[in-house]
């Protein structure tokens, strides 16, 4: 996937006040190769997340081009878009069914997820009962078997207790042995620098760096 | 879209319609039951006014009432419940590219089978009391022609208050308008001859005349009516999933910004 020169700016319009331009991403040019695993890190509002939605095609940029160069990708944040007035079953059978699984082998994978999980019986519950980091382990767990070309992560490591967060960091280890690209977005450099051999660095919109992870990390602690 | 596509598109749309009701239900103490008392309480408050405080003349007004509540709830609460769905889809619309039309169309599918639940009750009630006739092997035809009424505003609604999200007050008053121009309490045929077309340019006006023209007197239902709104229902939603297709980034701007 390859990503030249995109703009992204987000307007709010209104009738009594001017519309006032927020650039998300300015200038921005990645070449994304099958198998890379880069890590994006930045400070809060950088752009991390808007770059992770351009490249799952969910936003159009503004300016410049896009080429997914045929491969798929799949987007996974914490915010999943899971329905909290339903059931964490419910919702996994869903997520499923959106991934293109039928009913039934979406219904089939009801109880790995449960089990990778670790909700037990809560997974019978509504989600709006639940935790922040339960939430955030329905999500990782119901998405972790997805095989798309780029595997698009937002922050989806911390959560959960120190079990867990063991156990998916073991299952997305396994992922990151795999040949298929990883574009993983997180606060946590030293996870970064373990899992990914390269790193881009977004400030401001802006690339800042992209390259060697050790290099990428030095110049962002350097700031 | 593929056919398979569209197919398993729909499948969800079933199912997520059935869970939304789940969940609709559990958020209330008397859960299913105000599917029922929805109407029923909108019925009452017709009744009272118009047996008590300004007494309607017209015999079997009840049933005349309850036909036209039933009917007109059901489209309410479709086009009512796609006003804020794509922003209501906001957690989903941001993480994953699908055709948006499946929102609004899980909203009318919700408002379907709730519809269903309680336009079997309906039909139990007034077939008990006034008798079965044959027109009501039409009711299908009439309630296949109503949902695709249904879909295709509440489509076009969803669309519009995406783009200028101010609309949704805009709907929410327009239905109020509409439900007093629809004749749920009154019949357009005792409106004054120069009114009674314009009021009949109003499909929901028309729909539940034909409603109670099958239940109430037994008599056939317009078919080429009918057929004139399922054609252009089909085609405005046609014309609407192109729309959609093509301002689809846009519209996600819209859900995200």
């Amino acid at each position: 996937m390859k990503l030249s020169s995109v703009n992204v700016e987000f307007c709010e319009r209104g009738l009594f006040r001017a519309g006032e331009a927020v650039t998300a991403l300015r200038d921005v040019s990645i070449h994304i190769r099958p198998g890379d695993k880069i890590g994006v890190i930045g400070a809060n509002g950088a752009g991390k997340s808007t770059l992770l939605r351009v490249m799952a095609g969910v936003l159009k940029p503004d300016a410049g081009v896009v080429d997914d160069e045929g491969m798929s990708s799949a987007f996974l944040s914490l915010s999943a878009g899971f329905d909290a007035e339903l059931t964490g079953v419910h919702n996994i059978i869903m997520h499923g069914m959106l991934m293109g699984l039928t009913r039934r082998q979406a219904t089939a994978r009801v109880a790995a997820v449960a089990d990778m999980s670790g909700l037990g019986e809560a997974i019978h519950r509504r989600v709006s009962t639940y935790s922040t980091g339960m939430r955030g382990r329905l999500c990782f767990s119901s998405a972790v078997d997805l095989d798309p070309d780029i595997l698009l992560l937002d922050e989806i490591f911390s959560v959960g207790d120190q079990d867990f967060r063991r156990k998916s960091e073991q299952v997305m280890r396994e992922r990151f042995q795999q040949d298929k690209a990883i574009v993983y977005v997180s606060h946590n450099v030293n996870m970064v620098k373990r899992l990914c051999p390269r790193a881009i660095w977004i400030d401001h919109g802006r690339i800042r760096a992209d390259g060697d992870v050790d290099d990428v990390i030095a110049a962002y602690r350097a700031k | 879209m593929t056919l398979l596509m569209a197919a398993h598109l729909w499948r969800y749309t079933v199912y997520r319609a059935g869970l939304n009701l789940i969940a609709e239900a559990s958020r209330y103490y008397l859960g299913w039951l105000w599917w029922l008392l929805e109407p029923l309480a909108m019925t009452g408050v017709f009744f009272v006014v118009f047996t008590y405080l300004r007494p309607s003349n017209m015999e079997g007004f009840t049933h005349f009432l309850i036909v036209g509540v039933t009917m007109w709830v059901w489209f309410a609460n479709g086009v009512g419940n796609a006003t804020d769905t794509l922003a209501g889809a906001r957690g989903l619309i941001s993480q994953m590219r699908l055709p948006k039309l499946l929102f609004p169309a899980i909203a009318v599918m919700s408002a379907t089978v709730k519809q269903g639940f309680v336009f079997a009750i309906v039909l139990a009630f007034i077939g008990t009391v006034r008798g079965v006739a044959l027109p009501w092997g039409f009711l299908p035809l009439l309630a296949f022609t109503q949902f695709a009424l249904i879909l295709a505003v509440a489509g076009t609604v969803a669309f519009a208050c995406c783009w200028i999200r101010d609309l949704r007050f805009v709907v929410r008053s327009g239905l109020t308008l509409l439900m007093f121009c629809s004749g749920l309490f009154y019949s357009i045929d005792s409106l004054p001859a120069n009114w009674q077309d314009l009021f009949r340019l109003n499909p929901m006006a028309v729909m539940i005349e034909q409603y109670r023209a099958v239940l109430l007197a037994g008599a056939m239902p317009d078919l080429l009516w009918c057929a004139k709104v399922v054609v252009g229902s089909v085609l405005w939603l046609w014309a609407l999933r192109w729309a959609y297709a093509r301002f689809d980034l846009q519209l996600t701007r819209r859900v995200i910004a």
